[in-house]
């Protein structure tokens, strides 16, 4: 079950969508002689289904959903692409499109056999790469908003690594003056990583462990966090102690920002700490752990949509009351089951 | 290590010889010349090498200045050179500014920074300031016991000069002189502050009475092993006889970090033959959480080890959680070791009983709202001087009495706003008791 943080989020991501662009370029491909896009859907639903790496593992469904909301988009006649040029150029290679009877069904026929083809050529492959583009720009959509939410002199808690925090803070440092207290967990190094990592551009930064966070939770102004996953309810799957950052925080009326990408969007439900978790193996935490001494550690800390402040996303600001919108955008309904 | 130092000091297994009886000005000169020698081995400054360049010509050293010597250098080992002696402890530039840091230092380093002489401290506090940087000795009552056996041992060798004639008013001195220098390692805690009042009182109504040198040294001594076994032992014995009754058979506690009073308890608990679902929550900067889990290993109580972030997991299915106190102050907040704010804090959004343990005499006429205004940086790890963040480690923490259930205490189960009251009841006793006067034996 690969739930480490080796790497970001981002780049499983990345593999798996990659990954689907070389299944469905490969011969033996299980598609049908003349795949229809409802042909394609179920199969990169299998292919995810198979691919996923345990019920813990959302990023790669989010992914594949994704592919196949904007599938859909991109093939339904009142979608974000309006474009009868396309048209043409389906007509240009002998291929007619039928209406059937549902409003945004439209199946593509063939005319010749380079016509599956044509599909996953002008579908299917521009909607992996459109998915692609927005994950590997999602930090500079978020970027965006970097300035408007800090004023100067501001001391900013963060906690653990998180690329997106990182690259947020980077660009907000061009136009804000502000300090940095990093937590560190117990268990990894990350703590410090980060620490460096932010020390190398020059900002004031300075490293707690997580022990200390109720001391120094009265200096600070501001808290940004990065995510695992968010829930549909608008709650959180984060790293383990959060939870008890953002109880602080609540007390002290600290505010809380959450900084994530929309491939982060899960649209599941929590309510709490055991329905999206995993004990890790007890020797991780402790080395020297016995029978009789037990060691317990998580993977998941499902914080609720109470303790949030706001979400920034590439698709935009949200509050917790309303971060539900931005499901129905951005995926379907039918796929949830995957 | 602390075998190590055991095996260095033939002290604690030696019967005490009276012919080394402690002469305060013929070991200053021993130790100046232990010192510079010590300091010859590292990398020091140049005028101390030429103090020790003229001091080198003389005498021979004697086997218990050589375990001084040992000493200091398991000091002067661990500890960063330094180079200029002149160079002030480095304060933090930032928002922790006020707060003191303890680094390692040196005896020429208090000499000129502190301007006190620190030859003329006794081996026994030497020692023990060692093991308060060391990290063996943490934990509040064990730093008190420890300080208060050795101030027993100080005052068996305390020779009253030919000056005074008053061992009471020369002794006073001396006891200030201590712990203005024990400040200087570690902050001195309630506990001992108690029992500084204590002994204060006690010198007191020494000075009132006539007894010679000898029969006051014994009276002393005694008043310390009564305070000791008034405040400490029985209280201890009280406060787990009254936790007993509040917790039932089969109730899941939580445990943090490691506590003398809280580990007696379950000890006892077990001994009863009643079971308990212990959880130790663990503190990896202090290592408190697992020799706690060791010392009930040894006793052969199973419990569940988990960390301070992943404590949210459990919450839910704990009854209790219990913690020990470092000192009780006046607005009824809680000083004990930092994390404990937290736990108090996810306690209370849990509606989870949250039970102190702490004995009277650690409850202070302080008040404190935050933790920052007031606390200790821990120094535990060296950073690399190119770290380009600063490390921030605190010792103690600060929990409001809101958040406090309940106070177990000998004198019985309080809740945290009545510290005051029961501060005043004591102030009537002279701290502890009534100390009874002593009588000149015929």
């Amino acid at each position: 079950m690969n739930t480490q943080k080796a790497q970001p989020r981002l780049y499983s991501s990345k593999e798996s969508l990659l990954a689907l662009k070389a299944h469905l370029s490969a011969k033996n491909a299980k598609l049908p002689k003349s795949p229809t896009i409802e042909d394609y859907i179920t199969y990169i639903k299998k292919l995810s289904i198979r691919l996923k790496q345990g019920p813990l593992d959302f990023w790669i469904p989010n992914v594949y959903r994704r592919v196949i909301q904007v599938i859909r988009l991109m093939s339904s006649e009142d979608g974000f692409v309006q474009n009868k040029d396309k048209e043409k150029n389906f007509k240009a290679l002998g291929l007619t499109i039928q209406r059937s009877s549902s409003r945004s069904k439209t199946t593509i026929e063939t005319g010749a056999e380079t016509g599956s083809n044509a599909i996953q050529q002008y579908v299917i492959l521009p909607a992996i790469d459109q998915v692609l583009e927005e994950m590997e720009a999602h930090s500079d959509d978020i970027n965006t908003f970097a300035s408007t939410h800090f004023f100067t002199n501001e001391v900013l808690l963060v906690y653990e690594y998180s690329t997106t925090v990182l690259n947020f803070l980077l660009s907000a440092k061009k136009t804000r003056n502000f300090e940095i207290i990093v937590l560190e967990s117990e268990t990894e190094n990350l703590g410090k990583q980060f620490a460096t990592d932010l020390g190398k551009h020059q900002l004031n930064v300075t490293l707690t462990p997580f022990t200390n966070a109720y001391a120094i939770m009265q200096r600070v102004n501001k808290i940004l966090l990065g995510v695992d996953a968010i829930l549909k309810n608008g709650g959180l799957l984060m790293h383990p102690g959060t939870y008890a950052i953002c109880v602080l925080a609540k007390q002290f009326a600290v505010p809380v920002i959450v900084l994530s990408g929309a491939h982060k969007l899960t649209p599941k439900y929590a309510f709490d700490q055991t329905t999206f978790n995993e004990l890790v193996s007890p020797l991780k935490i402790n080395p020297n752990s016995t029978i009789e001494q037990m060691s317990i550690g998580i993977t998941f800390d499902y914080v609720p949509p109470e303790y949030i402040s706001l979400y920034i996303t590439n698709q935009g600001q949200y509050t917790p009351q309303s971060i539900y919108q931005l499901f129905s955008d951005f995926y379907n309904v039918k796929d949830e089951d995957i | 290590m602390s075998e190590k130092q055991n095996q260095q000091n033939p002290k604690k297994g030696e019967p005490w010889k009276p012919k080394e009886k402690f002469d305060k000005k013929a070991n200053k000169e021993k130790q100046k010349q232990e010192q510079e020698q010590t300091e010859a081995k590292q990398e020091s400054n140049k005028t101390v090498q030429q103090q020790q360049q003229q001091q080198q010509q003389q005498t021979n050293l004697q086997p218990i200045v050589q375990q001084a010597i040992q000493q200091q250098q398991t000091i002067n080992d661990k500890q960063i050179v330094q180079t200029e002696p002149s160079k002030e402890q480095n304060k933090r530039k930032d928002f922790l500014s006020h707060l003191p840091i303890f680094q390692d230092y040196t005896s020429v380093s208090i000499k000129t920074v502190k301007q006190i002489d620190p030859l003329t401290l006794h081996h026994s506090f030497i020692e023990l300031c060692i093991q308060y940087q060391n990290g063996q000795c943490i934990g509040s009552t064990h730093r008190c016991v420890e300080f208060l056996n050795a101030l027993k041992q100080f005052i068996k060798d305390y020779k009253l000069s030919k000056q005074s004639t008053y061992f009471a008013m020369a002794f006073l001195d001396e006891l200030k002189k201590i712990f203005n220098l024990m400040k200087n390692f570690r902050t001195v805690n309630e506990g001992m502050s108690t029992s500084y009042l204590f002994i204060r009182e006690c010198l007191m109504i020494l000075r009132d009475t006539k007894l010679d040198e000898n029969e006051s040294k014994i009276w002393l001594c005694n008043q310390i092993d009564q305070f000791i076994q008034s405040k400490i032992i029985s209280a201890s014995e009280l406060i787990v006889k009254n936790a007993t009754q509040l917790i039932q058979e089969g109730t899941t506690i939580l445990v943090y970090a490691r506590s003398y009073l809280i580990e007696n308890f379950i000890i006892n608990y077990f001994k009863q033959g009643k079971q308990l679902t212990i959880f130790v929550v663990d503190n990896p900067q202090f290592g408190e959480g697992s020799q706690l889990v060791n010392r009930l290993q040894q006793q052969g109580i199973s419990c569940y080890q988990i960390l301070l972030s992943h404590v949210s997991y459990i919450l839910s299915k704990v009854d209790k959680i219990l913690v020990g106190a470092s000192s009780m102050l006046c607005n009824g907040a809680l000083v004990s070791r930092v994390g404990t704010a937290l736990l108090a804090c996810l306690a209370s959004t849990h509606k989870i009983p949250f039970l102190v343990f702490c004995e009277s005499y650690k409850f202070s006429e302080k008040s404190q709202i935050d933790s920052l205004s007031w606390n200790e940086i821990a120094q535990l790890e060296q950073g690399n001087e190119n770290q380009q963040y600063t490390s921030l480690s605190l010792r103690y923490d600060i929990t409001q009495s809101n958040y406090i259930n309940m106070i177990v205490t000998e004198v019985g189960l309080i809740p945290a706003t009545s510290v005051k009251a029961v501060i005043g009841e004591f102030k009537k006793y002279n701290y502890v008791d009534a100390i009874e006067v002593p009588r000149k034996e015929q």
